[in-house]
């Protein structure tokens, strides 16, 4: 014990020894070699730490384990220190504080071993940076197969849509063109022929009708509306409103034009398609107790953009209990009024492809106004 | 209506040639009518037709399917083009189909079609047909 407290009493004390250039014989070249390639390594030793530190601030989020880089740093700079003792007491030997040095250095690079070993397991399934760019080439690669897959299988989905619709309308088609032979082959006048005809032409319609919704909903998807033009609102409706001359007469609609903006650069049958749809419906779902008005207005937005609005007087729809809903697919909320449930929800696929947007506001019977912003 | 001289059918529908034929006969608008069942029997009552140069037989115009089996319409209509590339001065050729595939119609484009009519044939499509003509 006398040792210990001796040693620590004295820690600092250079007397009991001497400088080491005085024990034993040193030659000038031997000794300088020594004194000078301890203190490069010493310095070295010190710059390490410092290095490895700035890697640690810099690096703080990313970088694995932490707390080893910082016992590794204690290390490198507690082996500097002995590198530094070595040298200096070639003058001044200090042999106490280097020894407890040393100790220090024991201390920390046990402990550092101890931890290296312990996160070695985990430091070997790391992914060198190569390693990463490989796999993540590999991964692109696999996913743009994939994508490749799903495009192709897309395609095949839609040629097989329009051949099983081909296929299902050839027989119908046909039946349509007999029951018109029949009716120049048979003498008019019959009333229950007439009538048997009658259902059979309005059964094939119906069912052809089906169809060409089924593959209108895939042109929606696959069209790609690039008849870009200057359309004259105006001109467009009224081309419209000449279509549907029969609906148009029966109903004695009104069409008013609100128009801050005549025209509107857009794919033509793009516009005449969403607007064919909102006017028909507004016809179609107008109320009985009044004369159907629609009210046609435009104005110009933010960033070229035209905002397009489409008014009636109609029934109006209960957005409370239906909300968005009324431009799902196949969603119909009148079993009245015939309609295949694919009008709005085209609507709204066609301006949202061309980047515009579709809103609704409502009243139940006082009427609906639709409300597109389009992307021109 | 305008009459028409000739008319070629292809189809391998057999009851649409039936209605086709009963149509344009009941009309009273042709002539002549022949029906074939494919593009192969097509190319080749053309080419029988086009050596004797009847201009009663060789058809005005033609009423051309999609898909047939053997030699189907875009197979004949590249034939054609190859064997014959003024086919447009001697006869309209009109596709009659019920195919709504825009690829179809895209294909249609690099010929010389006067029409594409969605089936069945009826007397109001018809007279696009002879307006046409």
């Amino acid at each position: 014990m006398d040792q210990v407290s001796d040693f620590f009493t004295g820690l600092l004390s250079a007397a009991l020894w001497p400088a080491r250039w005085y024990c034993g014989t040193w030659t000038g070249f031997h000794g300088w070699l020594y004194i000078l390639s301890s203190l490069a390594i010493c310095t070295a030793y010190f710059l390490i730490p410092v290095s490895i530190f700035y890697v640690l601030v810099k690096r703080k989020k990313d970088l694995p384990f932490p707390h080893i880089f910082s016992l590794f740093s204690l290390f490198i700079l507690s082996c500097g220190i002995t590198h530094f003792f070595d040298a200096i007491v070639f003058w001044l030997p200090l042999y106490r504080l280097h020894a407890l040095f040393l100790f220090i250095t024991a201390v920390i690079s046990g402990i550092t071993v101890y931890y290296l070993y312990k996160v070695l397991p985990y430091a070997l399934t790391f992914t060198s940076p190569p390693q990463l760019e490989k796999i993540v080439a590999q991964r692109t690669l696999e996913l743009a197969q994939k994508n490749n897959e799903l495009l192709k299988l897309n395609k095949e989905m839609d040629n097989f849509v329009y051949t099983t619709s081909h296929d299902l309308k050839s027989p119908i088609n046909n039946i349509s063109g007999l029951v018109n032979i029949l009716k120049m082959e048979i003498p008019q006048g019959n009333a229950s022929v007439d009538d048997l005809l009658h259902r059979i032409e309005s059964s094939s319609s119906r069912a052809i009708d089906a169809i060409h919704n089924l593959t209108g909903i895939l042109k929606v998807h696959t069209e790609p509306y690039d008849d870009l033009e200057n359309v004259h609102i105006q001109t467009l409706v009224d081309e419209i409103m000449e279509e549907n001359t029969i609906l148009v007469k029966e109903s004695q609609v009104i069409i008013r034009y609100e128009l801050n903006e005549a025209n509107i650069f857009f794919s033509k049958t793009a516009l005449k398609s969403i607007l064919s749809n909102l006017i028909i419906n507004a016809i179609k779902y107008k109320s009985p107790a009044r004369q159907p008005e629609i009210i046609i207005r435009s104005f110009p937005a933010v960033n070229r953009k035209i905002e397009l609005h489409v008014s009636d007087n109609g029934m109006g729809i209960d957005l409370n209990a239906y909300g968005e809903k009324i431009f799902c697919l196949f969603k119909r909320f009148h079993d009245h009024i015939e309609g295949s449930g694919i009008g709005l929800y085209s609507v709204k696929k066609i301006i949202e492809n061309k980047g515009g947007s579709i809103t609704v506001e409502s009243k139940v019977n006082e009427g609906s106004t639709f409300k597109m912003v389009l992307h021109q | 209506m305008k009459r028409i001289d000739s008319i070629l059918l292809v189809d391998d529908d057999e009851v649409c040639n039936f209605i086709s034929i009963t149509l344009l006969k009941h009309l009273g608008l042709v002539d002549n009518i022949h029906a074939v069942t494919n593009g192969k029997e097509a190319l080749k009552f053309l080419k029988e037709n086009a050596v004797i140069k009847t201009a009663t037989v060789f058809p005005e115009v033609i009423f051309l399917d999609l898909n047939m089996p053997v030699l189907d319409g875009f197979d004949f209509l590249e034939r054609l083009n190859a064997t014959m590339p003024d086919y447009a001065s001697v006869c309209k050729i009109f596709i009659l189909t019920s195919s709504e595939s825009p690829l179809d119609i895209d294909r249609c484009r690099r010929y010389e079609i006067a029409g594409y009519i969605s089936k069945p044939l009826t007397e109001k499509k018809l007279e696009i047909v002879t307006r046409a003509k």
